[in-house]
């Protein structure tokens, strides 16, 4: 039995998202567009040029890779395929229902066009919907290719579908999606199981192929940050006037690494007049910033947002669902004519906000500056000029704006700016200072909310005129450990390294901190990292390498150009696993229990305030009470006979803060109750400053 | 043969440390030079005291600290 009334046969469209299909259906109807439901699931059904087609759509993935043997400690497990995601993961059962009514739609469809997202992943969605539901139809179907939304774009694709278009990126896709199941199933498990087999409980304890290499960027940097020795360096800084005006000059040398010296620096200037012996003026040109890349994007949400890399990459899909922005997930760094300048430039005319800017845009020459990264699917990341269908939320708004005014920025004039530098000679001493100011704005007048280009202005000096002395400061500096990573810079640590692919980057972190490998907005490596990178390093150190997960995308790179035979790929990867395995293996127990410790480690440091203010030997930390199942603050050191112990709110998030109070010394805690607000509060309940304050007011 | 600070598995060239606090002292030790030119005049256990104090100081390099000069003072 059809699901349609009418008999005749149809072009089946099959979309990668819910929203994506309802826009696909309005651009491509000529009249009016019929909406049928099958419980939460819709179908578009409309007429075009006297053909009718329906409209259907996944919600992802619908099909993932897995193995027939789900004994959660059985390793290892080659023999892999591709199953309906509701059979693998019993939450998500609606899966099902969706490939049901799909395989019916496909029964009485006769042409097939994939219209998923044109990429690695979303060939891949197509692909296997096109082959397990629709009866083998990935070679015959036709794909349509867009990078956004607009009816204009949609409807193009359409009239210029290609049969077998992407092929190779299914492949390679798939291929990705097996060998990267193969790493994670197989090393987690070992992992796992030697963890299950010498400690109490149960614990997952993962690594991937991807997750390697960024573990190992984390840990190294760890390490480097804790074994590191400051040494000691001055500076001086001269302050001089002319007239009312001061300026502020910094000793030639930036570090001055003895003590002796700097002292008599400071000896022989202080209080002596400074003369101007140079000002040299330079012009230098700012160019205007390439267009953006996903990647791109990340970096400049998280400098002007604070946005994680994942949260990025969310807010802009579902700018591209409501047909704001282009597709998001491009490394491209090209805004080809072809996305019709003048078309975007006119619609965001029509917006309040970015009219006065379009406008002057629109009046310039129209030239585009071009990035070196190239995309062979999309464009870089571009608003379509569309008016929004709802109201964007506060975030939504903030990544729009970021994208527009960069759009605008791209097609800038080149700004010119101009540097001064001023050399004061105190006693034969030399001492610099600067300023810089922009001549003509250029592309920075769309875009100056978004870069740090403010003007630093200068006292008028011309050579030797006379300074009158202010003070001389000396100031004992230390070099500085190199910084954390964050989100952003880790991502872009992935993206330099060419490991993960531009969609993947961002959840692959996401998983690391889930895992509770890191912790902090500045990544800190916790004690389990240490434990898994230690064990991985001495058992299995290729997987932590950087070259073989590189060397693996290679190969999928050259199965996306036909260039290479996907099972290479995949037996290679099965023999490298059965090395690692069998080492793994070997030393099960001497793993099991380095596991076990860091994972004690970890808990009892999430856990752990201060030294105890009573005692002095042990730590206060958090307990939670086998009889009253209520937490409190207790001493570490109850056994030896310490009964310092303190009442907590039962309710909220306790951390520490790594405080002490200042008038009694317990520790400091942060309880963070739900809908954001935050307490700090010293523990002990007699402490004479006794009050709760409010975070946000302190 | 574990490490004398950490009770990891100390490097092989019996150093009787980790990996970690080896590459501390050995960086402690290299770095003490540095520390006397810089201020003319500086013993060993000032030295580390003061590094032991400084907040860009390794959490690893602190412990190493403590350790070299109880060991001194032992
Ligand atoms: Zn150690």
């Amino acid at each position: 039995m059809s699901l349609l009334h009418d008999s005749s046969p149809y072009t089946l469209v099959i979309c990668e998202k819910p929203d994506a299909a309802e826009r696909v259906a309005e651009a491509l109807s000529e009249k009016e567009l019929n909406i049928t439901k099958y419980g939460n699931i819709k179908i578009f059904i409309l007429k075009r040029s006297g053909r009718t087609y329906v409209v259907c759509s996944a919600i992802g993935h619908l099909y993932t890779v897995s193995s027939p043997f789900q004994k959660r400690y059985v390793y290892p497990v080659f023999d892999v395929g591709w199953f309906p995601i509701h059979m693998i993961d019993l939450k998500r059962k609606y899966i099902s229902q969706r490939i049901a009514i799909i395989k019916k739609l496909a029964e009485n469809a006769d042409v097939f066009i994939n219209a998923c997202d044109f990429d690695q992943e979303g060939e891949t969605i197509g692909f296997n919907i096109l082959k397990y539901a629709c009866n083998e139809k990935q070679t015959t179907a036709f794909r349509a290719k867009f990078s956004t939304l607009t009816k204009t774009d949609v409807q193009e694709a359409f009239r210029t579908t290609v049969q077998g278009l992407g092929i190779g990126l299914a492949k390679a896709g798939r291929t990705r999606h097996i060998v990267d199941f193969i790493f994670g199933i197989n090393l987690s498990r070992a992992l796992s199981e030697s963890f299950h087999k010498f400690n109490q409980g149960y614990r997952v304890i993962t690594i991937g192929r991807v997750q390697g290499p960024v573990l190992s960027y984390v840990i190294n940097r760890e390490v480097e940050i804790r074994t590191f020795v400051p040494t000691p360096f001055w500076r001086l800084h001269a302050e001089l006037a002319k007239a009312d005006s001061t300026i502020i000059a910094a000793y030639e040398k930036k570090r001055v690494l003895k003590i002796s010296e700097a002292q008599n620096i400071k000896k022989r200037c202080r209080g002596k007049k400074g003369v101007v012996t140079k000002v040299t003026k330079s012009k230098y040109n700012q160019f205007p910033p390439f267009p953006l890349n996903l990647g791109d994007l990340q970096k400049c949400a998280y400098q002007a947002f604070g946005f994680i890399p994942s949260q990025t990459l969310r807010i802009s899909e579902r700018l591209y669902l409501n047909a704001l922005i282009s597709y998001p997930r491009t490394s491209s760094q090209k805004l080809p004519p072809s996305i019709d300048y003048l078309r975007i430039l006119k619609g965001l005319q029509r917006d309040k906000v970015f009219n006065k800017d379009a406008t002057e845009v629109l009046h310039g020459k129209m030239i585009s500056n071009q990035g070196p990264k190239n995309d062979p699917a999309h464009p870089a990341i571009y608003p379509t000029g569309d008016i929004s269908k709802y109201v964007l939320s506060s975030s939504e708004n903030k990544l729009y704006d970021l994208i527009v005014r960069r759009f605008f920025a791209v097609f800038g004039e080149v700004a010119k700016m101009e540097r001064i530098s001023v050399t004061v000679d105190i006693d034969g001493y030399l001492f610099n200072t600067y300023g810089k100011q922009t001549l003509c704005e250029g592309w920075l007048k769309f875009y100056r909310k978004y870069v740090n280009a403010d003007d630093k202005l200068i006292l008028h000096l011309v050579e030797n005129d006379e300074l009158s002395p202010k003070s001389l400061v000396m100031e004992e500096k230390f070099t500085q450990p190199p910084r954390r990573y964050d989100q952003c810079s880790l991502l872009e640590k992935m993206e330099q390294e060419n490991i993960g692919t531009k969609t993947t980057r961002a959840n692959i972190i996401k998983t690391l901190c889930d895992r509770g490998y890191f912790s902090g907005t500045r990544i800190f490596a916790t004690d389990i990292a240490f434990a898994v990178f230690d064990v991985m390093k001495q058992y299995s150190p290729e997987i932590i390498s950087v070259e073989m997960t590189r060397k693996i995308e290679d190969n999928l790179d050259k199965i996306e150009r036909s260039k290479m035979d996907e099972k290479i790929v995949i037996h290679q990867a099965v023999d490298q696993i059965m090395d690692s395995l069998f080492e793994i293996k070997k030393a099960e127990q001497e793993i099991g229990g380095k596991l076990g410790q860091a994972v004690i480690k970890t808990i009892h440091k999430q856990h752990r305030l201060n030294l105890c203010p009573i005692c002095k030997k042990g730590f206060l930390i958090i307990i939670r009470s086998k009889k009253t199942n209520k937490r409190f603050v207790g001493c570490s050191g109850y056994n030896a006979g310490c009964r310092a112990s303190a009442p907590l709110p039962q309710n909220g998030t306790v951390t520490s803060t790594g405080k002490t109070c200042s008038s009694c010394g317990w520790p400091i805690v942060n309880i963070r109750f739900k809908r954001k607000s935050t307490w700090r509060l010293c523990t002990n309940t007699t402490c004479i400053s006794k009050k709760m304050v409010k975070k946000d007011e302190m | 043969m574990k490490c004398r600070i950490c009770k990891r598995e100390a490097i092989e060239h019996n150093s009787g440390f980790c990996l970690y606090h080896n590459e501390c002292i050995t960086k402690i030790e290299a770095d003490f030079e540095k520390w006397q030119q810089a201020y003319g005049e500086l013993n060993w256990q000032t030295y580390l005291q003061r590094l032991s104090e400084r907040p860009e100081t390794g959490n690893w390099t602190k412990e190493c600290c403590y350790f070299l000069k109880k060991r001194k003072e032992a």
